[in-house]
């Protein structure tokens, strides 16, 4: 009883404890999920912001129209739209005119409350909404043309060239490397002459002008690296320029010209003190802006950028290759993690209250969504959908939330469990079992002997070894042989003679002198036989059989027959003996399979046995 | 004066109260309190208050929690010294409700003396808020089986359902004792 009273209470801590690493296990706190959110969204084009400069922060997410799983609005056209989530309802929605590119949101100044503006970038343009308003837009400047490309156009317009002349000097200009219009790339995809006529005539007359797309957009602090410091947007093109805009988004504080078009951008610092602006690039080379220059250090990737994000000093990219690697912000590669699927989205798990964890969120091609601290997995879970896009940050109050735009159009908001175990516990580097030392043997006279003589005779050795391996090989594969052909094991091989594969298996029962003996026979082929022999080969000295031979009259694909013969031992002074069972075929006299029942002792006789008997039986 | 030497008599109790920001802790509490001590307007708790009331033959006095995530590991260090907890969820915050039922899976977790649990679904008036049995089932309290619990729907701007709650309360405090 007092074992009993101790034992008790034990188990009990011991479960509790248990679910307590249960819930620090669980990182994910499914909040809410709408699948009929009818929105997608990718990652750029979401945003957790505080609108009202109440502290409450409001989910923003422009949805573009191109997906085609989702419906469009009341008209039954699909439109872009920018909404605007408080809680688990929609507190706004406009429309946005062109297919979204980014959203961000930043503090353009220090006025009392604190409102975020929301910057939509699309098409050429960005759109700045505050009290969810539009107010300002601001447009990319367009990319200039070169004049001798200009020249040869209004040349065309005006007939001084015709069209053979004129392909012919674009086509010089490419060569030189110039920056041509789309308009002028378009004619020299062109091979046809009848084509490059229809486009001169078309196209010579409307002015020659080439709108700068945007492509990607992100925010610089201005002057100091917080939270709600006043913000600059910074602003990537199709052009291949980085634009920084100064905070009111009226004009652009610098630009630079990049060799690539940029794609994904970090910022690191604030742009009056010590500013980096990180900018992976489509053909997979990321620079570095670093006050008025473009740092001479480019990073080469083996693979084209799908994701970048800045921990700290260290900027982790994901490839299309599977592959997140980290590098140091000046350069330097720090370690690479290979993933088992195609990384479809990737964010920064910053865990915001408490405690200070960075973590890097990436969303897998197979439906996985899992979480890295540097270089260990920390957490995997499955997704009901594909996600297209991933915000984390602070909703409401709450922070540490994740909203996930699903391709079916749905949202969901999932939330990080304040207990939830993110730091990284295991030791990284090798596993432990290398830690263990190896059994070596003492040295001792007569191992070192032998050691030397293996020294010696290392290739004698092992051809002598090699030797015994191929006739132990051989002689095996010549026994297998052997069975397959006399059929003597109680399973047939495929052959012509049967047309499929058999296999026997028989039993005896019973305390004698009458035996029973059981057969289960199974054609395991694909084709049915018919006709099929069995033969029973005893001595008949000792035992009789009604029948020696039978016909089997069919045995259909993949049915277990179960035969029983009666088997009566006339000697009963005789001991045992074994019964053969040969199946064949009425083609050959070689039998597809032999079994061989041991029959056991008369019972009468020895006194005993029932039990000797079940031993026996096979 | 006169309340301290009738109190002296009565029997104290030391609950602590928790529960998500801005569910309505610090507006519950004040509305215990007697009416002169009650506060015009409140704002968000920093760390954590302690307020003292009578109610139902009973002195008690108040843990107030903070409820910010930041200050939310506070809670489990009072759990060892209290007779009772006091529970709030904001009824009309859906998207939180399982942060919630994760800081009271933790709760029931840490504490281990099996004192009752009193719920308070708060924000009752707000329009789309979740009823008290709905709060109930979605905070999965039907599976609390080691402890007398009770979950009472509330408005605490207008001091509606709150005394029920407290009743309750101080039966099960008085029935222990």
């Amino acid at each position: 009883m007092i074992a009993n009273k101790n034992g008790t209470p034990t188990n009990k801590n011991h479960s509790l404890e248990e679910t307590g690493s249960e819930l620090r296990e669980k990182i994910w706190l499914d909040a809410w999920y709408d699948p009929l959110a009818n929105i997608t969204a990718s990652s750029s084009c979401m945003t957790f912001c505080d609108v009202n400069g109440d502290g409450d922060h409001k989910f923003v997410v422009a949805s573009s129209s191109a997906n085609p799983l989702i419906n469009g609005g009341s008209t039954g056209l699909p439109i872009n739209k920018m909404r605007v989530y408080k809680g688990t309802q929609v507190v706004n929605e406009s429309v946005i005119l062109e297919e979204p590119v980014a959203v961000c949101s930043y503090y353009s100044d220090l006025k009392m409350p604190r409102k975020s503006i929301i910057a939509v970038g699309c098409g050429s343009f960005v759109f700045l909404y505050r009290n969810l308003q539009p107010f300002f837009k601001f447009t990319i400047p367009p990319i200039v043309i070169d004049p001798d490309e200009l020249a040869i156009w209004a040349k065309l317009g005006s007939g001084k060239y015709d069209e053979k002349t004129g392909y012919d000097e674009l086509f010089k200009l490419r060569d030189l490397n110039k920056q041509l219009s789309i308009r002028s790339y378009e004619l020299l995809s062109l091979t046809e002459r009848e084509e490059i006529k229809n486009l001169i005539n078309q196209r010579k007359n409307t002015p020659l002008n080439t709108q700068n797309i945007l492509t990607c957009m992100t925010v610089l602090k201005k002057d100091k690296d917080e939270v709600d410091a006043i913000g600059c947007l910074v602003l990537g093109t199709e052009s291949k320029a980085v634009m920084i805009l100064d905070p009111s988004g009226s004009s652009v504080l610098k630009k630079f010209q990049l060799q690539n078009v940029p794609v994904f951008m970090v910022t690191h610092g604030a742009y009056d003190n010590d500013y980096r602006v990180i900018i992976a690039c489509r053909n997979g080379s990321i620079y570095t802006l670093k006050g008025d220059d473009i740092s001479g250090v480019v990073i080469e990737l083996d693979s084209q950028p799908c994701g970048m994000l800045r921990i700290e000093k260290s900027i982790v990219v994901g490839t299309m290759n599977c592959v997140l690697h980290y590098y140091h912000t000046r350069g330097k590669k720090q370690y690479s993690v290979y993933l088992p699927s195609n990384i479809k989205n990737m964010e920064l798990l910053d865990m915001k209250a408490q405690r200070n964890v960075k973590c890097v969120i990436a969303f897998l091609e197979n439906n996985e969504l899992r979480i890295y601290n540097g270089k260990t997995l920390i957490h995997t879970i499955a997704t009901v959908d594909q996600v297209v896009g991933m915000c984390f940050g602070i909703y409401g109050t709450e922070p540490n939330v994740l909203a996930l735009s699903y391709r079916n159009g749905g949202v969901e908001f999932k939330m990080v469990s304040r207990v939830a175990k993110l730091e990284n516990t295991g030791k990284g580097g090798p596993p432990p079992e290398q830690e263990i030392p190896l059994k070596l043997p003492t040295r001792t006279k007569i191992y070192m002997e032998q050691t030397e003589r293996e020294k010696e005779h290392a290739t004698d050795m092992h051809r002598v070894f090699q030797k015994e391996l191929c006739k132990l090989r051989l002689t095996t594969a010549r026994a297998y042989v052997k069975i397959l052909t006399d059929g003597q094991g109680p399973v047939s091989q495929s052959n012509h003679m049967t047309g499929g594969s058999i296999r026997l298996n028989a039993t005896v029962s019973g305390l004698g002198p009458l035996f029973k003996i059981r057969m289960t026979i199974t054609n395991t082929g694909q084709k049915a036989i018919t006709r099929i022999p069995v033969v029973f080969i005893y001595n008949q000295q000792i035992y009789l059989m009604k029948q020696s031979i039978i016909e089997i009259p069919a045995l259909i694909p993949q049915v277990q027959y179960k035969m029983g013969y009666d088997v009566l031992q006339i000697d009963e002074t005789a001991g045992s003996d074994s019964i053969r069972i040969l199946l064949c075929t009425p083609q050959s006299a070689i039998p597809v399979i032999t079994a061989v029942v041991n029959m056991p002792l008369t019972d009468a006789l020895v006194g005993s046995v029932p039990q000797t008997a079940m031993g026996q039986q096979r | 004066m006169g309340s301290v030497l009738s109190s002296g008599k009565k029997k104290k109790v030391k609950i602590v109260c928790c529960g998500l920001d801005n569910s309505g802790k610090t507006t519950i509490i004040n509305s215990l309190k007697a009416k002169k001590a009650q506060v015009a307007d409140v704002t968000p708790t920093v760390g954590f208050s302690v307020e003292e009331f009578e109610k139902e033959n009973l002195l008690f006095s108040v843990f107030d929690m903070s409820g910010q995530g930041k200050f939310r590991n506070l809670w489990e260090s009072f759990y060892d010294d209290i007779n009772a907890v006091v529970f709030v969820i904001d009824a009309a915050d859906r998207v939180r409700m399982t942060v919630a039922k994760n800081e009271l899976d933790l709760l029931l977790e840490k504490e281990k003396k099996n004192i009752p649990i009193l719920f308070f679904a708060n924000k009752q008036d707000i329009q789309g808020s979740l009823s008290a049995q709905e709060c109930s089932d979605v905070m999965g309290l039907g599976e609390i089986k080691d402890r007398s619990f009770n979950i009472v729907g509330t408005n605490a701007l207008k001091n509606t359902g709150i005394d029920v709650g407290v009743k309750w309360l101080s039966g099960e405090l008085n029935k222990k004792q």
